[in-house]
Protein backbone atom coordinates (compact mmCIF):
# COMPACT_ATOMS: atom_id res chain seq x y z
CA UNK A 1 0.00 0.00 0.00
CA UNK A 2 2.86 2.34 0.87
CA UNK A 3 4.61 1.51 -2.40
CA UNK A 4 1.44 2.33 -4.30
CA UNK A 5 1.23 5.68 -2.52
CA UNK A 6 4.83 6.50 -3.47
CA UNK A 7 4.20 5.50 -7.10
CA UNK A 8 1.08 7.68 -7.11
CA UNK A 9 3.08 10.60 -5.74
CA UNK A 10 5.84 10.16 -8.34
CA UNK A 11 3.27 10.08 -11.16
CA UNK A 12 1.47 13.10 -9.71
CA UNK A 13 4.76 15.05 -9.76
CA UNK A 14 5.39 13.82 -13.30
CA UNK A 15 1.93 15.00 -14.36
CA UNK A 16 2.46 18.39 -12.78
CA UNK A 17 5.69 18.77 -14.80
CA UNK A 18 3.78 17.81 -17.97
CA UNK A 19 1.06 20.26 -16.93
CA UNK A 20 3.66 23.03 -16.49
CA UNK A 21 5.19 22.43 -19.94
CA UNK A 22 1.86 22.09 -21.76
CA UNK A 23 0.29 25.01 -19.91
CA UNK A 24 3.26 27.27 -20.82
CA UNK A 25 2.91 26.19 -24.46
CA UNK A 26 -0.85 26.76 -24.51
CA UNK A 27 -0.47 30.20 -22.92
CA UNK A 28 2.13 31.12 -25.56
CA UNK A 29 -0.22 29.90 -28.32
CA UNK A 30 -3.05 31.94 -26.78
CA UNK A 31 -0.80 35.01 -26.90
CA UNK A 32 0.34 34.36 -30.48
CA UNK A 33 -3.22 33.79 -31.74
CA UNK A 34 -4.00 37.18 -30.22
CA UNK A 35 -1.53 38.63 -32.72
CA UNK A 36 -3.80 37.46 -35.55
CA UNK A 37 -6.76 39.56 -34.51
CA UNK A 38 -7.49 43.07 -35.74
CA UNK A 39 -8.63 44.21 -32.29
CA UNK A 40 -5.14 43.54 -30.98
CA UNK A 41 -3.41 45.82 -33.51
CA UNK A 42 -6.11 48.44 -33.00
CA UNK A 43 -5.38 48.51 -29.26
CA UNK A 44 -1.61 48.67 -29.90
CA UNK A 45 -1.98 51.55 -32.37
CA UNK A 46 -4.33 53.42 -30.03
CA UNK A 47 -1.63 53.45 -27.34
CA UNK A 48 1.23 54.60 -29.54
CA UNK A 49 2.13 58.22 -30.29
CA UNK A 50 2.55 58.27 -34.09
CA UNK A 51 4.22 61.67 -33.90
CA UNK A 52 7.27 60.22 -32.17
CA UNK A 53 7.93 57.39 -34.66
CA UNK A 54 10.02 58.17 -37.72
CA UNK A 55 9.49 56.32 -41.01
CA UNK A 56 13.15 55.23 -40.95
CA UNK A 57 12.51 53.57 -37.57
CA UNK A 58 9.70 51.41 -38.92
CA UNK A 59 12.04 48.83 -40.45
CA UNK A 60 10.75 47.42 -43.73
CA UNK A 61 7.14 48.53 -43.24
CA UNK A 62 7.32 51.64 -45.42
CA UNK A 63 10.05 50.41 -47.81
CA UNK A 64 7.67 50.06 -50.74
CA UNK A 65 5.87 53.36 -50.21
CA UNK A 66 7.47 56.46 -51.72
CA UNK A 67 7.72 58.53 -48.56
CA UNK A 68 10.29 60.72 -46.83
CA UNK A 69 12.22 58.47 -44.45
CA UNK A 70 13.00 61.35 -42.06
CA UNK A 71 9.35 62.26 -41.53
CA UNK A 72 7.25 60.92 -38.70
CA UNK A 73 4.39 58.46 -39.32
CA UNK A 74 1.88 61.16 -38.43
CA UNK A 75 3.39 63.66 -40.87
CA UNK A 76 3.40 61.02 -43.60
CA UNK A 77 -0.25 60.12 -43.07
CA UNK A 78 -1.22 63.81 -43.11
CA UNK A 79 0.70 64.22 -46.38
CA UNK A 80 -1.13 61.23 -47.85
CA UNK A 81 -4.44 63.00 -47.21
CA UNK A 82 -3.38 66.50 -48.29
CA UNK A 83 -1.99 65.04 -51.54
CA UNK A 84 -5.48 63.90 -52.45
CA UNK A 85 -6.85 67.42 -52.04
CA UNK A 86 -7.99 67.31 -48.43
CA UNK A 87 -7.34 70.41 -46.32
CA UNK A 88 -4.46 70.13 -43.88
CA UNK A 89 -6.56 70.88 -40.78
CA UNK A 90 -9.01 68.15 -41.85
CA UNK A 91 -6.12 65.72 -42.22
CA UNK A 92 -4.72 66.62 -38.79
CA UNK A 93 -8.19 66.17 -37.23
CA UNK A 94 -8.52 62.75 -38.87
CA UNK A 95 -5.12 61.52 -37.67
CA UNK A 96 -5.72 62.83 -34.14
CA UNK A 97 -8.92 60.79 -33.97
CA UNK A 98 -8.52 57.42 -32.23
CA UNK A 99 -11.06 55.73 -34.51
CA UNK A 100 -8.79 56.01 -37.55
CA UNK A 101 -6.13 54.07 -35.65
CA UNK A 102 -8.71 51.40 -34.88
CA UNK A 103 -9.47 51.13 -38.61
CA UNK A 104 -5.78 50.84 -39.53
CA UNK A 105 -5.25 48.32 -36.72
CA UNK A 106 -8.15 46.21 -37.95
CA UNK A 107 -6.71 46.43 -41.47
CA UNK A 108 -3.34 45.06 -40.26
CA UNK A 109 -5.16 42.23 -38.43
CA UNK A 110 -7.17 41.45 -41.57
CA UNK A 111 -3.96 41.47 -43.57
CA UNK A 112 -2.39 38.86 -41.25
CA UNK A 113 -5.54 36.74 -41.68
CA UNK A 114 -5.32 37.26 -45.44
CA UNK A 115 -1.76 35.91 -45.40
CA UNK A 116 -3.14 32.85 -43.59
CA UNK A 117 -5.65 32.27 -46.38
CA UNK A 118 -8.45 34.66 -45.41
CA UNK A 119 -10.22 37.34 -47.46
CA UNK A 120 -8.31 40.25 -48.96
CA UNK A 121 -8.22 43.15 -46.48
CA UNK A 122 -10.07 46.36 -47.25
CA UNK A 123 -10.84 49.51 -45.35
CA UNK A 124 -14.64 49.86 -45.40
CA UNK A 125 -16.31 53.01 -46.74
CA UNK A 126 -18.71 52.99 -43.76
CA UNK A 127 -15.75 53.07 -41.32
CA UNK A 128 -14.21 56.11 -43.01
CA UNK A 129 -17.65 57.72 -43.03
CA UNK A 130 -17.91 57.11 -39.28
CA UNK A 131 -14.53 58.75 -38.60
CA UNK A 132 -15.19 61.84 -40.71
CA UNK A 133 -18.65 62.43 -39.28
CA UNK A 134 -17.33 61.99 -35.73
CA UNK A 135 -18.28 65.08 -33.62
CA UNK A 136 -14.61 65.66 -32.61
CA UNK A 137 -13.46 65.71 -36.24
CA UNK A 138 -16.40 67.91 -37.32
CA UNK A 139 -15.62 70.31 -34.44
CA UNK A 140 -11.91 70.45 -35.37
CA UNK A 141 -12.64 71.12 -39.04
CA UNK A 142 -15.48 73.53 -38.33
CA UNK A 143 -17.87 71.88 -40.81
CA UNK A 144 -19.25 68.48 -41.78
CA UNK A 145 -17.00 66.99 -44.49
CA UNK A 146 -18.58 66.70 -47.94
CA UNK A 147 -19.28 63.36 -49.61
CA UNK A 148 -16.43 64.12 -52.02
CA UNK A 149 -13.98 64.60 -49.14
CA UNK A 150 -15.05 61.28 -47.59
CA UNK A 151 -14.57 59.57 -50.96
CA UNK A 152 -11.10 61.08 -51.31
CA UNK A 153 -10.03 59.94 -47.83
CA UNK A 154 -11.48 56.46 -48.46
CA UNK A 155 -9.62 55.97 -51.76
CA UNK A 156 -6.36 57.48 -50.49
CA UNK A 157 -6.39 55.47 -47.24
CA UNK A 158 -7.08 52.19 -49.06
CA UNK A 159 -4.40 52.94 -51.66
CA UNK A 160 -1.78 53.79 -49.06
CA UNK A 161 -2.58 50.82 -46.81
CA UNK A 162 -2.42 48.41 -49.75
CA UNK A 163 0.83 49.93 -50.98
CA UNK A 164 2.40 49.33 -47.58
CA UNK A 165 1.18 45.79 -46.96
CA UNK A 166 1.46 44.46 -50.51
CA UNK A 167 4.87 45.95 -51.17
CA UNK A 168 3.46 48.44 -53.71
CA UNK A 169 1.40 47.04 -56.56
CA UNK A 170 3.04 49.46 -58.97
CA UNK A 171 6.41 49.55 -57.20
CA UNK A 172 6.12 53.14 -56.12
CA UNK A 173 5.21 54.45 -59.58
CA UNK A 174 1.86 55.73 -58.42
CA UNK A 175 0.87 59.35 -58.86
CA UNK A 176 1.53 59.74 -55.15
CA UNK A 177 5.21 59.23 -55.79
CA UNK A 178 7.55 61.35 -53.66
CA UNK A 179 5.03 62.75 -51.26
CA UNK A 180 6.07 66.17 -49.95
CA UNK A 181 6.00 65.99 -46.20
CA UNK A 182 4.35 68.94 -44.51
CA UNK A 183 5.99 69.73 -41.20
CA UNK A 184 3.14 70.27 -38.81
CA UNK A 185 5.15 71.14 -35.75
CA UNK B 1 12.76 35.56 -40.41
CA UNK B 2 9.32 34.76 -41.81
CA UNK B 3 6.82 32.45 -40.09
CA UNK B 4 5.75 29.59 -42.40
CA UNK B 5 2.23 29.94 -43.82
CA UNK B 6 1.20 26.56 -42.40
CA UNK B 7 1.91 27.70 -38.84
CA UNK B 8 -0.03 30.95 -39.34
CA UNK B 9 -2.89 28.90 -40.81
CA UNK B 10 -2.98 26.54 -37.80
CA UNK B 11 -2.81 29.47 -35.38
CA UNK B 12 -5.62 31.33 -37.14
CA UNK B 13 -7.75 28.16 -36.91
CA UNK B 14 -7.07 28.09 -33.16
CA UNK B 15 -8.30 31.67 -32.89
CA UNK B 16 -11.73 32.78 -31.67
CA UNK B 17 -11.27 31.59 -28.10
CA UNK B 18 -10.60 27.96 -29.07
CA UNK B 19 -7.27 27.98 -27.18
CA UNK B 20 -9.04 28.84 -23.93
CA UNK B 21 -11.34 25.84 -24.37
CA UNK B 22 -8.23 23.64 -24.80
CA UNK B 23 -6.59 25.18 -21.71
CA UNK B 24 -9.66 24.62 -19.51
CA UNK B 25 -10.25 21.05 -20.74
CA UNK B 26 -6.54 20.25 -20.31
CA UNK B 27 -6.69 21.55 -16.74
CA UNK B 28 -9.78 19.44 -15.95
CA UNK B 29 -8.18 16.29 -17.41
CA UNK B 30 -4.96 16.83 -15.44
CA UNK B 31 -6.93 17.51 -12.26
CA UNK B 32 -8.89 14.27 -12.63
CA UNK B 33 -5.74 12.25 -13.47
CA UNK B 34 -3.83 13.54 -10.43
CA UNK B 35 -6.81 13.02 -8.12
CA UNK B 36 -6.99 9.40 -9.36
CA UNK B 37 -3.27 8.91 -8.74
CA UNK B 38 -3.31 10.43 -5.26
CA UNK B 39 -6.76 9.13 -4.30
CA UNK B 40 -7.69 12.63 -3.18
CA UNK B 41 -9.80 15.35 -4.72
CA UNK B 42 -7.93 18.11 -2.82
CA UNK B 43 -4.29 17.17 -3.47
CA UNK B 44 -4.36 18.18 -7.20
CA UNK B 45 -4.83 21.75 -5.95
CA UNK B 46 -1.27 21.54 -4.57
CA UNK B 47 0.18 19.64 -7.53
CA UNK B 48 -1.35 22.03 -10.10
CA UNK B 49 -1.11 25.23 -8.05
CA UNK B 50 2.69 25.27 -7.96
CA UNK B 51 3.17 24.81 -11.75
CA UNK B 52 0.49 27.47 -12.38
CA UNK B 53 2.48 29.96 -10.28
CA UNK B 54 5.63 28.94 -12.18
CA UNK B 55 3.90 29.52 -15.55
CA UNK B 56 2.84 32.96 -14.31
CA UNK B 57 6.40 33.80 -13.25
CA UNK B 58 7.69 32.52 -16.62
CA UNK B 59 5.25 34.73 -18.56
CA UNK B 60 6.23 37.80 -16.52
CA UNK B 61 9.94 37.02 -17.03
CA UNK B 62 9.37 36.72 -20.81
CA UNK B 63 7.59 40.08 -20.75
CA UNK B 64 10.28 41.81 -18.72
CA UNK B 65 13.27 40.27 -20.49
CA UNK B 66 12.08 40.56 -24.12
CA UNK B 67 12.16 44.38 -24.26
CA UNK B 68 15.86 44.77 -23.29
CA UNK B 69 16.89 41.72 -25.36
CA UNK B 70 15.09 42.93 -28.50
CA UNK B 71 16.54 46.41 -27.94
CA UNK B 72 20.01 44.87 -27.87
CA UNK B 73 19.46 42.79 -31.00
CA UNK B 74 17.01 44.88 -33.04
CA UNK B 75 17.97 47.30 -35.79
CA UNK B 76 15.02 49.66 -35.53
CA UNK B 77 15.29 50.13 -31.79
CA UNK B 78 12.93 53.06 -31.33
CA UNK B 79 9.86 51.50 -32.92
CA UNK B 80 10.41 48.28 -31.01
CA UNK B 81 10.86 50.19 -27.76
CA UNK B 82 7.58 51.97 -28.42
CA UNK B 83 5.49 49.04 -29.62
CA UNK B 84 6.81 46.11 -27.60
CA UNK B 85 5.62 47.17 -24.12
CA UNK B 86 2.10 47.66 -25.49
CA UNK B 87 2.25 44.48 -27.56
CA UNK B 88 3.43 42.38 -24.61
CA UNK B 89 0.92 43.78 -22.13
CA UNK B 90 -1.41 40.73 -22.43
CA UNK B 91 1.54 38.53 -21.42
CA UNK B 92 2.00 40.44 -18.16
CA UNK B 93 -1.72 40.31 -17.39
CA UNK B 94 -1.87 36.56 -18.07
CA UNK B 95 1.21 36.08 -15.87
CA UNK B 96 -0.33 37.96 -12.96
CA UNK B 97 -3.59 36.05 -13.44
CA UNK B 98 -1.74 32.69 -13.38
CA UNK B 99 0.14 33.62 -10.19
CA UNK B 100 -3.08 34.69 -8.46
CA UNK B 101 -4.84 31.51 -9.61
CA UNK B 102 -1.96 29.36 -8.36
CA UNK B 103 -1.88 31.11 -4.98
CA UNK B 104 -5.65 30.72 -4.68
CA UNK B 105 -5.36 26.98 -5.39
CA UNK B 106 -2.65 26.50 -2.74
CA UNK B 107 -4.49 28.61 -0.15
CA UNK B 108 -7.65 26.59 -0.86
CA UNK B 109 -5.67 23.36 -0.43
CA UNK B 110 -4.18 24.52 2.91
CA UNK B 111 -7.59 25.65 4.24
CA UNK B 112 -9.39 22.43 3.20
CA UNK B 113 -6.51 20.31 4.51
CA UNK B 114 -6.49 22.07 7.89
CA UNK B 115 -10.27 21.85 8.14
CA UNK B 116 -10.09 18.11 7.39
CA UNK B 117 -7.36 17.58 9.98
CA UNK B 118 -9.38 19.45 12.62
CA UNK B 119 -12.46 17.39 11.90
CA UNK B 120 -10.48 14.15 12.09
CA UNK B 121 -8.99 15.24 15.42
CA UNK B 122 -12.37 16.06 16.94
CA UNK B 123 -13.74 12.73 15.70
CA UNK B 124 -10.92 10.77 17.33
CA UNK B 125 -11.38 12.74 20.54
CA UNK B 126 -15.10 11.88 20.56
CA UNK B 127 -14.44 8.21 20.01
Amino acid sequence: MKALKIIGKIFAILFSIIYFLAFSLLMTIAFVTNLLSGDYYASVLKNVDLDTIKISECGKLFDSAAVDKDATVEETLISVFTKSGIEEKTAIAIIDNKEIREIIGNFIGDYVNYKAGGDEPEIKRSDVDKVLTNPDVVKAIGKTPSKEDIDKVYIQLNDFAKEIVEGGANNGNSERNNINIIKIK
Amino acid sequence: MEIPKEIISILSKLNNGMVWIYIVSFFVIMYLLISLLTWSFIKPLKYLGIPTIMVGILLIIIKLVSVPIVSLLGESINIIKLLLPVALKPLLLSGILCILLGILMIVLYVIINKFGEKQAKTQTELT
